[in-house]
């Protein structure tokens, strides 16, 4: 259990320093759709995820996992729990700009929990589906993969930031007001139950074999 | 007792095999595992490391077998490879913080010894180091947990003379704890002839000896003379041959039977491991015509 800590501790500081170099980016794209939450929190969580997985796969970084006095299911356990980190730190990031924003006067949106919980699905759906195909191809077929997924989740969250602005129906949901939203959420945690069982146990599977 | 113990293991991989290959790694020695490149030496580290699993055959690591994950057992390795497998962007001290807490023998006042040792900077990022500085570094890595078998794939390859000599002085000063084994892959025989205790040949993916070296340099002669002596069955007797317009050099791997075959007509020598290896990956003969 530690090793997973340890691992998801390795993440973070192969990241932390390039995520700071794509701080402007964030910064503009938390600006363009400035009232949502979704979008500050998205972005950088699987952008870092995205990163340490490519920091892992480049040149002979592979063997260096491989070496470590770790089995190679902590290593897969350890990349979906780097995802609860990364939300934080995403979290973290938002709380800052609405700080921001609060003192410029700019409305940056609020806080709210079902928000927070449509975040965190969307980036465990995200991570279901990216990890496995990171298993799977290894650092030759990623560079295409990491590019696409890269692009639906910028594209993809800050469409459904506008989207959660504009749509009087999404907004209502999002605070609680739609009448059925708990059985909504009851499925749609299912879902993600499911979801992420599948994932972590076919990346289990594709790792467990994979020659490094 | 074994270190290491390798059983009938096979591999097969775009167009390479390796074919049921045994040999034990002796606890408390330096084990020399040469061949040229691309005989399956890496392969067969990587198998020892779990990096790659083998399609038939089993391995044994201190008595247990490395069928299942076996994290705990790479606690007691040292890996260094031919390779920088460290994070290029991070430097020294960054990778030193993410390598230590996954080892429970972990000592940092050792580890410090052989950064200043190894004149190694700490706040330098692994990218800018030149490869025998990053070779110091994960030499420094693998000595520094209390590692009992020091596992290293081409250590020296690419390494000044210099370097080379203090690495191979190094690995000696290690041994002097008994309880320490090193096997040691290299294509450099010259490496091997100084340190090891045992040598373990693979050719073309199978085992061609295992043997300690003394016995090894003892058992094979190098024979020197002029072609009249050769015939179709005196071919036969060569592990390799070499010939010239003027003569010819080849390897036997019987002692007496080349004292008796030649007597005072050729000249009979001692091989390097060097003529060893070559002479056998050449078994069918490279004749040069002068």
């Amino acid at each position: 259990m530690l090793s997973v800590v340890y691992l998801i501790r390795k993440d973070i500081l192969l990241v932390y320093r390039y995520m700071l170099l794509l701080l402007p980016f964030f910064l503009y794209m938390a600006w363009a759709q400035i009232g949502t939450l979704l979008v500050y929190v998205t972005v950088p969580a699987i952008f870092m995820l995205i990163t340490s997985c490519t920091f892992d796969m480049q040149n002979t970084n592979p063997r260096f996992t491989a070496s470590l006095p770790v089995s190679r299911t902590q290593v897969v356990l350890s990349k979906y729990a780097s995802l609860a980190p990364f939300t934080l730190i995403g979290l973290l990031f938002a709380a800052v700009l609405q700080g921001g924003a609060a003192l410029l006067n700019l409305d940056a949106g609020s806080f709210r929990l079902t928000e927070i919980a449509l975040v965190i699905a969307i980036n465990v759906a995200v991570a279901s589906l990216y990890l496995p195909l990171y298993f799977w191809l290894g650092p030759k077929g990623m560079q295409i993969v990491r590019l696409v997924f890269i692009m639906i989740v910028a594209i993809g969250s800050s469409t459904l930031g506008a989207l959660s602005q504009r749509s009087d129906l999404l907004q209502r949901w999002l605070g609680g007001s739609v009448q059925g939203a708990g059985m909504i959420w009851g499925t749609v945690c299912l879902a993600l139950v499911v979801l992420l069982g599948a994932s972590v146990f076919l990346s289990l599977k594709l790792y467990a074999k994979q020659d490094i | 007792m074994n270190a290491v113990k390798v059983e009938e293991v096979s591999k097969s991989y775009g167009g390479f095999r390796l074919d049921g290959v045994s040999f034990a790694v002796r606890k408390g020695f330096i084990t020399g595992l040469i061949g040229p490149n691309g005989s399956g030496k890496s392969t067969l580290i990587r198998m020892m490391m779990q990096m790659s699993r083998p399609d038939g055959g089993q391995i044994e690591l201190f008595g247990q077998r490395l069928d299942r994950d076996a994290a705990q057992l790479r606690e007691r390795i040292g890996y260094v490879s031919d390779e920088n497998y460290f994070y290029e962007h991070l430097t020294l001290k960054k990778m030193t913080k993410i390598i230590a807490p996954f080892y429970k023998n972990w000592d940092s006042e050792l580890f410090g010894n052989y950064l200043h040792r190894f004149e190694l900077p700490e706040n330098k990022k692994i990218k800018e180091l030149s490869k025998g500085m990053k070779m110091k570094f994960s030499l420094a890595v693998a000595l520094s947990h209390a590692a009992e078998l020091l596992v290293m794939d081409e250590p020296t390859s690419g390494l000044d003379p210099v370097f080379r000599r203090e690495l191979l002085d190094l690995l000696t000063e290690q041994m002097q704890d008994e309880e320490r084994t090193i096997l040691f892959s290299s294509h450099i025989t010259s490496d091997l002839d100084r340190i090891a205790d045992y040598l373990v040949f693979v050719n073309r993916g199978k085992l061609v000896f295992e043997e300690s070296k003394d016995e090894v340099l003892e058992r094979h002669v190098l024979v020197k003379g002029g072609t009249e002596l050769l015939d179709a069955d005196v071919r036969t007797l060569f592990l390799g041959l070499r010939e010239t317009g003027v003569g010819f050099e080849g390897l036997m791997s019987d002692r007496e039977r080349a004292e008796r075959t030649f007597g005072n007509m050729a000249l009979i020598e001692r091989p390097t491991l060097e003529e060893i290896v070559y002479f056998t990956a050449k078994r069918e003969g490279v004749r040069v015509h002068a």
